[in-house]
């Protein structure tokens, strides 16, 4: 079950829509941001769980759900802007961007799940 | 003077070192050692402190760190398996991040409790300097654990259980006690695996003292009896038989030295030359060395080490003259410093000779091997003879070698764990232990104690983990009674009178430095002196305070002369005499 208090779900039916949340998101709200890339069944199982394990009163993260990935890729590589980032989101199940926008982790698709444990480890690494 | 004695005891005494060297790491502190003086004052001693002495009639408590203790074992080469020594290590890094992680936790805790309640940008600041170092501890649970392992699954559930409804704070905390849970049953398995492979713990301690270095018995470690309970006497208003007769003799000495009608300088050069005489030692050492080489009479070598014996000879008749000689009263300085010179020379001379005999020795042909055998039992009777005399407080030179030889020296190789010294397991090593040194007999300042901390593999080799070792002094303050020969001038005159007296100090003792407690110990109290300013052979009481360096050897005072009603400032020299007077 997914945890509303962090999560953010990006529009997927207006991708300006999508991108001006996103955008928002990263350079607005000076938190550390999960972004979960996909709309498989994996990519909604790492959404509840991540939700729920970096929800809370004194959260001082976003668990971010881009279901097409694609559309926000832009956005996400503009803002890292180190090249860190491959050229296409295809490969990847998450990212982590930290409090300076940056990227603190990448998750392929070809490595298991991030677990509970490494969600909080590294959001908190994030805010370094 | 000093120096000349010093050159001396180190040539007769063929590089025996004075002070041992202990053997401790500057971290990780196994053994923390904490004192209680006979006043209840608590003082931390020993590894890691600036505190190598304790008071003589202490009570030391041990604290074992059984986590520090099991980083060491696996730092140890070659005694833990290449897969406890591992374990080890992770342990003790995990150890170690939960530790901080619980440290971090209250300051994390505030700051995210704070960020909660406000959102601004410098709250938020604020928070991520508070909570981004659990990071670091997180990433070391997360590395250690990997993903398929039961300790992870069981911190991950923990995780899941505390997220909902829960807050950040509360999810680190989760993780922090589930590790720590997970550390204890990691230290658990560690501890058997360390029982399989047969790892053992022993500790152990030895008192060394005049009469020998023997164990002392630290509960829970090993069988060894406690000595017969024994206070060294810390208020001490009295003399005993021995002090009563150097009483005695500082009395005969004042006779004669009131003859003499000296000045001070005079009197006191008197005194000291007459406390440090060595010429029998001397003599007889001499004698010993030259039947040694009797029967070589014709090798060429034996002719310079015979010329060398000669000399030395020489310098001594030279010396002994000198002492015997009369002397201008007021010329004392020059007389001390010529006195002093030629000790000296005699020191170097002394080392000189003990060079040629040995490269004689060691030039001789092995056909001679009786020869050898001869000229070094020579050099060991000798030496002998010169140890046992520094060795024997009751001389002048034996107290002198006792103040600038500060402490007991161990012999480290010697000290050997015996069976009645526990084997513990890892897991079961004692935390604690203490000793009360009233239980390890019978001790006097300077003496010493040992400990040994050593790791061992069953029907294998064993480590030593952390050595170390305590001086005994009285520290805490104390009272000493004394008798002195005293110099005491009464005022408005320029004589000098010697006359025996006794003083009552009261010192106090130092932590730090054996040297000081020894030659730098100072301390204040009364004199009195059987004083005779009439010369009219009937005794005057002198009542006078006193001040004492360098353990009461010399001391200062002013007093009153009640009988004749006349006040007086003296100097006092506490140097054994023999009987027979100066």
């Amino acid at each position: 079950m997914m945890d509303y208090r962090t999560l953010v779900i990006l529009p997927t039916d207006s991708e300006a829509e999508a991108k001006k949340t996103l955008r928002e998101l990263i350079y607005d709200h000076g938190v550390v941001l999960f972004i979960v890339l996909g709309r498989g069944k994996e990519d909604r199982q790492l959404c509840e769980r991540a939700s729920l394990v970096l929800g809370g009163d004194d959260s001082f993260c976003h668990v971010v759900w881009a279901r097409r990935p694609d559309v926000v890729w832009t956005v996400i590589d503009g803002a890292v802007e180190d090249g860190t980032l491959p050229a296409t989101p295809a490969d990847l199940r998450a990212v982590c961007l930290n409090m300076s926008d940056q990227v603190q982790k990448t998750y392929p698709r070809s490595e298991a799940m991030p677990d509970a444990l490494e969600l909080i480890t590294v959001v908190t690494e994030g805010l370094a | 003077m000093n120096r000349c004695i010093l050159t001396i005891c180190c040539a007769l005494v063929l590089g025996g070192a004075l002070l041992p060297a202990g053997q401790v790491r500057a971290d990780d502190r196994v053994v923390t050692i904490t004192e209680t003086d006979p006043d209840g004052g608590k003082h931390q001693v020993g590894p890691g402190t600036e505190n190598t002495i304790v008071d003589i009639n202490s009570v030391l408590a041990f604290t074992i760190d059984r986590d520090a203790l099991k980083t060491a074992v696996g730092r140890v080469d070659g005694i833990a398996s290449q897969k406890l020594a591992e374990q080890i290590s992770t342990v003790t890094k995990l150890q170690a991040a939960v530790a901080e992680g619980f440290k971090l936790l209250p300051t994390a805790g505030d700051a995210l409790v704070a960020y909660s309640l406000d959102r601004s940008d410098a709250s938020r600041r604020r928070m991520a300097i508070a909570v981004a170092p659990l990071g670091r501890v997180l990433r070391q649970f997360a590395d250690a654990f990997p993903a398929d392992t039961g300790a992870r699954a069981r911190i991950n559930d923990t995780i899941i259980r505390t997220a909902a409804g829960g807050t950040m704070l509360d999810k680190y905390r989760a993780i922090l006690e589930q590790t720590a849970r997970e550390v204890e049953q990691m230290n658990r398995d560690l501890d058997d695996l360390a029982r399989r492979e047969g790892l053992y713990i022993q500790f152990g301690g030895w008192v060394a003292t005049g009469e020998g270095t023997i164990p002392v018995h630290l509960t829970g470690f090993d069988n060894h009896p406690n000595a017969e309970p024994y206070e060294v006497t810390r208020f001490d208003f009295s003399i005993d038989d021995d002090e009563r007769q150097e009483l005695e003799n500082y009395s005969t000495a004042a006779a004669d030295l009131r003859q003499k009608e000296a000045g001070l300088l005079s009197q006191v050069g008197d005194t000291v030359k007459k406390s440090l005489d060595v010429t029998p030692t001397w003599e007889s050492c001499l004698k010993r060395l030259e039947t040694a080489l009797d029967g070589l009479a014709t090798a060429a070598e034996a002719t310079k080490v015979r010329d060398e014996v000669a000399d030395m000879r020489t310098a001594i008749a030279s010396l002994a003259a000198y002492a015997k000689a009369e002397h201008d009263a007021d010329s004392g300085v020059a007389m001390l410093t010529s006195f002093g010179q030629q000790f000296g020379e005699l020191g170097s001379q002394a080392a000189g000779l003990l060079k040629v005999l040995e490269e004689f020795r060691d030039g001789l042909p092995a056909a001679a091997a009786a020869d050898r055998a001869k000229i070094q039992t020579a050099l060991n009777d000798c030496a002998g003879e010169f140890k046992d005399l520094l060795a024997d407080e009751s001389t002048g030179l034996g107290r002198l070698a006792a103040l600038l030889d500060a402490s007991r020296s161990i012999n480290h190789e010697a000290l050997v764990f015996g069976s009645e010294v526990l084997k513990h397991d890892l897991g079961s090593v004692p935390g604690s232990t203490r000793l009360a040194l009233k239980n390890t007999g019978v001790r006097a300042d300077g003496d010493a104690l040992s400990f040994r901390l050593a790791v061992g593999k069953a029907g294998g080799s064993s480590a030593e983990l952390e050595s170390f070792d305590l001086h005994m002094f009285k520290v805490a303050p104390f009272i000493v009674t004394s008798p002195v020969l005293v110099y005491a001038q009464p005022r408005h005159t320029n004589v000098y009178q010697a006359a025996p007296g006794v003083s009552m100090v009261v010192s106090r003792g130092s932590r730090k430095s054996a040297f000081r407690n020894r030659f730098g110990r100072i301390g204040f109290g009364i004199n009195i002196s059987a004083l005779d300013f009439d010369n009219d052979d009937n005794i005057e009481l002198g009542f006078a305070g006193v001040a004492t360096v360098a353990a009461d050897m010399v001391q200062v005072g002013v007093g009153q002369n009640f009988a004749q009603n006349r006040s007086y400032w003296f100097v006092g020299v506490r140097l054994p005499l023999p009987e027979g007077g100066i």
